[in-house]
């Protein structure tokens, strides 16, 4: 080993003593910030995960469209249901859809909530929505029901079995033809709640038919909601684009037809949460940079306080260039000590993160504000290899570079004058 | 100054020839070495005396190569030493003198072998060689059984041994 990094390490582990109580300060500084740095990142990536999941789980991975009504879909369902994919069937199910908003009225109370008609046969494959069901059933659902979300439940004061309004947009396109268009009394089959508050909020499910009824589409759809086989979730993207090469490849598509993934139609949304993730890595920065300027002005003192043994070193005949690198070698072992021990410390709070929670809510009596606000009682974690990389090698680098004034200001160091500090 | 006795007289390990050396004070300038002219032949000893601030340390200091001069010229072995490249002289000094300080400078953060060991350990990476010869120095000046010891249990007389035991690590032409 270099003199520089063995000096290094013994001004930081002494021989026969205590380790420095400036290096147990400057250690715990940065695991820190590396233990707040993981720990909000990975349960940020358990939120993400919860919500990414639930998209999927709700709208489906792909979704096929044309921008206007498509006809005679068999075929387009047939061929999707054949792609190959790496020499894999990777389609799991396909379920066509119509969707559109309509007026709601209860007891005179008029929403306007988005409505999604589906074939229940295909749709129960993609969306599981026995699961979601928080009173009646699916099997209950026929051309005189609907399936309503808690939120709008919630709004007009709706419950199962209740009789529900519904009128169509047509409604307007008849007045101009001097027509009347009556609305339609239709029965709540049952109420639903996905976790997922897009959907939640205001949102009605109704069957296939009975939407085309409503929007005059004949036997038409508005697209297709894909579901892919198990483990292709990180090649949605891919899988798109195959998909989208089999559309233009085909005569038997309509023209417009065109495939999205759930990231494509919820760009802008997974942008904001990657956004507030960055931020939040930003931000949590800061504390290992406030641990760097205690690792600065703490490796300033040693040099002050060593500068007769510097003026030693450099006399017996150690080169600048080892002086700055014993220094600055000092910064990268605080470094990877604090982010060592940070990362210990967050793998011990995540696996424990419940138990805090229910500690911290049961201090502050809050539990059941915890399960209204924010819908959980249990913090969700997911640990991403890549966070942990760059908070390592942020911390490292940090500190490293925090050695680097005391360093240079070790090897600018005259010997004569060091020593003469005498 | 002058040294004395001598078998071999050229080249000398130590020559200095008009050495000058002053020191800024306030707006004056004081000149501590007024053209120094000295020689150490090999195997000789000196013995530099002179009153308080006369310029005794500074006058080592300088035929070490620790401090620039003014004007003048210094010798190792009868080469010229360029006091600028202080990185290359560093190497120089490391392997051709011993230098014992009047505080002995050891290291607290290293026992007492490891404090011997470290002018070996600053020209490279010590091996059994230089691991044996700095216990048989500590053995010399008879501190063998405090080879682990922290420095800071030592005596005054203690440390000027381990300093000593040292200097003599590389086996410096010069002491």
């Amino acid at each position: 080993m270099p003199w520089s990094l063995y000096l290094a390490l013994k001004q930081l582990f002494p021989s026969g003593r205590n380790v420095s109580f400036f290096s147990i300060l400057s250690i715990a500084g940065v695991s820190l910030g590396v233990c707040l740095l993981i720990v909000v990142l990975s349960v940020m990536n358990g939120f993400q995960k919860e919500i990414r999941d639930k998209i999927v789980e709700t709208t489906g991975h792909l979704r096929v469209e044309a921008g206007s009504v498509i006809y005679d879909y068999d075929g387009i369902m047939e061929a999707l249901l054949g792609l190959e994919y790496r020499g894999e069937n990777v389609i799991q199910a396909v379920s066509p859809y119509a969707y559109g908003f309509v007026i709601v009225q209860n007891r005179k109370v008029p929403v306007f909530p988005a409505i999604r008609g589906v074939d229940i046969a295909y749709e129960a494959e993609i969306v599981p929505f026995n699961k979601f069901l928080i009173s009646g059933s699916v099997d209950d659902l026929d051309n005189d029901s609907v399936i309503i979300s808690s939120g709008l439940a919630r709004k007009i004061g709706a419950h199962q079995g209740d009789v529900l309004e519904l009128a169509s947009p047509l409604i307007i396109e008849k007045i101009k033809e001097d027509e009347i268009m009556l609305p339609r009394e239709v029965r709540v089959a049952g109420v639903f709640e996905t976790g997922w508050t897009v959907i939640d909020n205001n949102t009605l499910f109704c069957t296939l038919t009975l939407m085309q009824e409503f929007y005059g589409l004949e036997d038409g759809i508005h697209g297709l909601t894909i579901r892919l086989a198990d483990g292709y979730d990180e090649e949605v993207d891919l899988i798109t684009g195959k998909v989208n090469e089999m559309i233009a490849q085909g005569a038997d598509f309509p023209l417009g037809v065109r495939a999205f993934s759930w990231l494509d139609l919820n760009r802008d949304f997974l942008f904001v949460l990657q956004l507030e993730k960055s931020v939040m890595f930003f931000l949590l920065l800061f504390v290992i940079l406030v641990s760097a300027f205690a690792i600065t002005s703490t490796l300033l003192i040693t040099v002050v306080r060593k500068t007769r043994e510097i003026g030693l070193l450099a006399a017996k005949g150690a080169k600048p260039i080892g002086l700055v690198a014993c220094y600055t070698f000092q910064g990268f072992v605080l470094g990877v000590g604090g982010a060592v021990l940070g990362i210990a410390f967050a793998l011990l709070a995540l696996a424990n993160r419940n138990e805090i929670v229910g500690i911290v809510a049961n201090i502050f009596n809050k539990e059941e504000a915890l399960i209204r606000f924010y819908k959980f009682t249990h913090l969700p974690a997911h640990y991403q290899s890549n966070d942990f990389v760059w908070v390592v090698l942020c911390a490292i680098t940090i500190s490293t570079l925090a050695g680097l004034i005391p360093a240079f200001r070790a090897s600018r160091m005259k010997p004569a004058s060091a020593l003469r500090d005498e | 100054m002058e040294a004395k006795s001598s078998i071999r007289p050229t080249p000398p390990v130590i020559e200095t020839r008009r050495i000058v050396k002053t020191f800024p004070s306030g707006r004056e300038v004081i000149q501590v070495l007024n053209g120094i002219d000295f020689k150490l032949e090999r195997g000789k000893t000196a013995s530099i005396r002179g009153e308080s601030g006369s310029g005794k340390t500074t006058f080592l200091n300088i035929i070490s190569g620790l401090e620039a001069l003014d004007s003048g010229q210094l010798l190792w072995n009868g080469n010229r030493v360029d006091l600028r490249h202080f990185g290359e002289l560093a190497a120089v000094r490391s392997s051709q003198m011993g230098l014992v300080f009047q505080a002995y400078y050891l290291l607290p953060e290293l026992n007492l072998w490891e404090n011997v060991l470290l002018p070996a350990r600053l020209r490279g990476k010590p091996g059994s060689l230089e691991r044996e010869r700095a216990e048989y120095l500590l053995h010399r000046v008879g501190l063998a059984e405090r080879l682990k010891f922290s420095v800071e249990k030592l005596s005054g007389g203690e440390r000027q041994r381990a300093a000593l035991a040292r200097a003599l690590m590389n086996r410096p032409r010069l002491i």
